[in-house]
């Protein structure tokens, strides 16, 4: 809940271009992006915004039957669990309805055809055999941009992500293959940087003011919002519309185009450091741990 | 309750026609929307009700109250459930989580159901002049009986219908659209089997007059150009099927003064 005051403070900061932390309409707060710290998951990563939101996620896989729509592509399913340490909101039943928008929001980005190369390297045998993707992410501490912390944690995640190596043993008849599980070698997914990243702009103040990554104070004054994902190739890859304002086509118009620039920063950004991360994780580096587990 | 055509709209200005635009269901023009059959305050418990029709696509919404409410807003809240139907033939892997499994169907609303209702509440609370009632809380609900494709569109104009059927004070009516893109072209109003093939889906909810989009859900990949592109015509023919909710409306005006009238 804000107050009379504290909303025209920041709106009227918008309306001159700044906020009250000193950001531009469209910088973003400083990211802590870790990787690999959950021993027991095939891949982990842990997300912080700011030094306020904190997202941790961790996929496990598991050999399953394929869905009989796509038999040769693997599966990925999302749960996101908003913890009851976050906000008291969330205690009890509290944050049911939010955990169904976020984990309904990740399966909307990952079920474009943006991403089905890395879907069908998730495939073992056609119809029969292939990869299961259980990504839980749990939402520690919320502070504003949920949708673009969450996507960025299960990104990274995913381009961690080491499966065990299969061999196909073929067997006496067509359908009559068998796996074997070969637990030593372990291999990255292939194609993981299609995965997309979501930016969520919200419209403060007056007409065609937006801004992005915004803290929970702005969220509670923000008119409407436009969250979209964004691929390395820049086009959307799935966008839901929030808040209780509506907006005009124009501004939208430069939204999505705004939310695409961002994006695409992110995705740089963020793909040069996990590049460096894999690269000292395969030199067998030792990397200083900077999060909770540090 | 008699069933019959209330108003029916050809595309109009009449778009190109030829071979090359014939669409899978017979439709001759990227931008022709199906015969749209609407009809209000059929159901007598609630306070407003709407039936919308848009090709195979079927939809029933039901409005209830303003009731008391105790909430932490003094705005009233609105609430809304959105359900397909067991029989509604949306496709299976949509209704199913990729990968999750659903013990038993329809138990509890999917995370897609809960999302499309939180999505719904946010377009109608957009629109409702929820200052005008303090402390109460409005119930939407919505049933897809059939879906044929831009079935949630259907829902919120549906929505959109009921609410002011139920006298609920609103800044404008909203009315959705879908567009998709088919073989590199944005169709309108696509029915199922063009869904299915679509490289991406964007549906919108667009206020007439205030010049609004309300709600966006945008699924699959899209150019930033042709995402705009789509948008722009679903707002216009968003725009179109706004001019028949008012139709529908003014004709049940009509018929309430006219018992009233006779009652007198």
């Amino acid at each position: 809940m804000l107050s009379g005051a504290e909303k025209t403070y920041i709106e009227a900061g918008a309306a001159q271009g700044i906020r009250a932390d000193g950001r531009g309409l469209l910088d973003l707060r400083p990211v802590t992006l870790e990787t690999s710290l959950l021993p027991t998951a095939s891949g982990s990563a842990r997300v912080r915004i700011g030094g306020v939101t904190d997202i941790l996620v961790g996929v496990k896989a598991e050999v399953v039957e394929p869905h009989v729509n796509a038999p040769d592509e693997g599966l990925m399913s999302f749960a996101v669990e908003c913890s009851s340490l976050a906000s008291p909101d969330f205690v009890g039943r509290g944050g049911a309805d939010l955990n169904a928008e976020l984990s309904q929001l990740l399966t909307r980005l990952y079920a474009s055809s943006a991403t089905r190369e890395l879907r069908r390297g998730l495939a073992l045998i056609p119809g029969r055999k292939c990869w299961v993707l259980h990504v839980d992410a749990l939402v520690l501490d919320s502070g504003g941009n949920l949708y673009g912390a969450l996507s960025l944690a299960v990104r990274a995640a995913l381009r961690v992500v080491t499966l065990p190596r299969v061999v196909i043993i073929p067997g006496e008849a067509d359908d009559d293959d068998e796996i074997e599980v070969n637990e030593e070698v372990f291999e990255r997914l292939s194609r993981s940087e299609d995965a997309p990243v979501a930016v969520t702009l919200s419209a403060v103040g007056g007409r065609g003011i937006y801004i992005a990554d915004s803290t929970s104070e702005e969220e509670a004054c923000a008119k409407a919002a436009i969250t979209m994902g964004v691929n390395l190739a820049g086009r959307a890859c799935g966008a839901v519309s929030g808040g209780t304002g509506g907006v005009d086509m124009d501004t939208l118009k430069s939204m999505l185009k705004d939310a695409v620039r961002v994006g695409g920063d992110i995705l740089k950004t963020t793909d040069s450091f996990l590049q460096d991360d894999i690269a000292r994780m395969e030199s067998g580096e030792e990397v200083e741990p900077v999060g909770f587990f540090s | 309750m008699r069933y019959g055509p209330l108003c029916r709209v050809t595309a109009a200005p009449k778009p190109k026609t030829s071979e090359a635009h014939k669409r899978s269901d017979g439709r001759t023009g990227w931008e022709e929307l199906r015969p749209v059959f609407l009809k209000a305050s059929f159901l007598s418990s609630a306070a407003g009700s709407a039936y919308f029709e848009a090709g195979g696509t079927k939809v029933f919404c039901a409005v209830h109250g303003p009731r008391a409410w105790a909430s932490s807003s003094i705005d009233a809240v609105v609430h809304c459930e959105v359900r397909w139907a067991h029989f509604s033939g949306r496709r299976e892997e949509t209704r199913t989580a990729a990968g999750g499994e659903r013990s038993r169907p329809s138990e509890s609303a999917t995370d897609e159901e809960r999302e499309l209702g939180a999505s719904l509440a946010r377009t109608l609370g957009t629109v409702t002049r929820v200052e005008m009632y303090p402390k109460s809380r409005i119930e939407v609900s919505a049933l897809v009986l059939e879906d044929d494709g831009s079935s949630f569109a259907a829902v919120v104009t549906a929505a959109a219908l009921a609410m002011a059927d139920a006298g609920i004070e609103m800044a404008d009516l909203t009315a959705a659209m879908t567009a998709a893109v088919v073989d590199g072209n944005v169709v309108v109003d696509p029915n199922a089997e063009e869904e299915r093939r679509a490289s991406g889906t964007v549906m919108v909810a667009y206020m007439g007059n205030v010049g609004k989009v309300t709600d966006l859900v945008q699924t699959g990949e899209m150019e930033i150009g042709q995402l705009a592109h789509a948008i722009q015509t679903g707002c216009q023919a968003a725009t179109q099927v706004r001019g028949l909710i008012k139709a529908c409306l003014e004709k049940q005006a009509g018929k309430v003064l006219k018992k009233r009238g006779r009652g007198a």
